[in-house]
């Protein structure tokens, strides 16, 4: 009876190992500097960042999850371009304060200097693409988190109230290697979610400015 | 240039109210008081709503329940920019994000939703209303009194 229960806990363990590795727990203070300092690092090399991206949004009250992907572009002068192309087409484009959308029946410009909530967006939008976010304490209130396997994940607490309305936390999964975000999830206080995963990464390749013009 | 000029850019014509010209377009058909519009039970739409100053886009989720309807409208990174929910044609919105909500937007488009899934969905005429089909599923409505238009492109996926 012994030598069995003995084998059914070694099996136990051996089973479970694998769900326990891929959650994270907070990080200790070492390792939270030593996340820190690699992805400031990686921050500080990315001068560029074009990828794929495939988006999820699961809509809690309605039982809904939508689908979507596209394409992305990102200089360090904070010029992003996020553009869909799948289920519909849909362009935003961030340069010098401003910001063009463009949809099949037209494109708007606008100037996000005179409205705090929009700049928060796009603050959201470029900390989620070179993880930025972890430093800038006004905006955000950071956590660190590591798995079994070493992976690492930040998440960020929106500081400004208009800010936490739109989302209630937001999370990034960084890539073990290069130490750049893999994935970002944004929840919402009503229960929605939205992941992105970005692929086929291209870091630090030239970009044309064509692609972040506004006008 | 205040906080609220971006919104009130959106709905600057809701101050005046002049008779205009109804927006037509090729290949599309007015619909007739016998010609119910038959949104889907379960449906998402990609959705401009503009008008003369200023236009917004998003996908709105739509489901039909006993009663009545509820949905979502989202802009197109996911984020929410308000729920509804109509009942015996009055609409009633909730969670509105903060850059659009005010009130006059609040009425304005809580009527023109209340009429699109209640007397429209229906097939019956509206003063203040237009509707027109477009091809593959999608339609056009109007606010005649406001010139606001909402657009709806069926998302099949």
């Amino acid at each position: 009876m012994k030598r069995l229960t003995c084998m059914f806990i070694l099996l136990a363990s051996t089973l479970l190992h694998p769900v326990f590795a891929q959650e994270y727990v907070e990080a200790t203070p070492a390792q939270r500097r030593q996340m820190q300092e690699q992805i400031a690092e990686a921050t500080s090399r990315l001068s560029s960042l074009a990828c794929d991206f495939e988006q999820t949004k699961e809509i809690a009250i309605m039982n809904e999850k939508m689908q979507s992907s596209g394409r992305m572009f990102y200089r360090r002068e904070n010029c992003v371009r996020w553009e869909y192309t799948t289920p519909y087409a849909y362009t935003f484009i961030y340069n010098n304060n401003r910001i063009a959308m463009q949809t099949e029946a037209g494109r708007s410009v606008i100037d996000v200097r005179s409205n705090a909530l929009f700049q928060s967006i796009v603050k959201i939008m470029i900390s989620s693409m070179n993880g930025s976010g972890m430093t800038d304490n006004k905006s955000f209130t950071p956590r660190f988190y590591i798995d079994g396997s070493g992976r690492r994940m930040v998440s960020l607490t929106p500081v400004q109230k208009d800010v936490r309305k739109m989302f209630a936390l937001i999370r990034l999964y960084f890539d073990g290697k290069d130490h750049s975000v893999e994935t970002v999830v944004m929840e919402e206080p009503n229960g929605d979610a939205t992941h992105i995963r970005l692929t086929n990464k291209r870091i630090n390749e030239k970009i044309d400015d064509s692609r972040f013009t506004v006008d | 240039m205040k906080r609220s000029t971006i919104a009130a850019l959106l709905w600057t014509s809701l101050a005046t109210a002049p008779a205009l010209l109804l927006p037509s377009c090729a290949g599309q058909t007015r619909l007739q008081s016998t010609e119910p519009l038959h949104i889907e039970r379960f449906s998402r739409y990609k959705t401009d709503i503009a008008t003369p100053q200023a236009r917004m886009s998003g996908i709105i989720f739509l489901q039909q329940s006993e009663g009545g309807w509820t949905g979502r409208m989202l802009n197109e990174f996911g984020l929410g920019m308000f729920d509804f929910s109509v009942r015996r044609g009055k609409c009633k919105l909730s969670n509105m994000m903060p850059m659009i909500d005010k009130w006059y937007i609040r009425r304005t488009v809580a009527g023109d939703l209340g009429y699109l899934l209640g007397e429209g969905n229906d097939g019956r005429m509206s003063k203040g209303h237009a509707i027109e089909r477009r091809h593959g599923g999608g339609f056009i409505m109007t606010n005649t009194r406001r010139r606001i238009t909402y657009t709806f492109h069926p998302i099949r996926q």
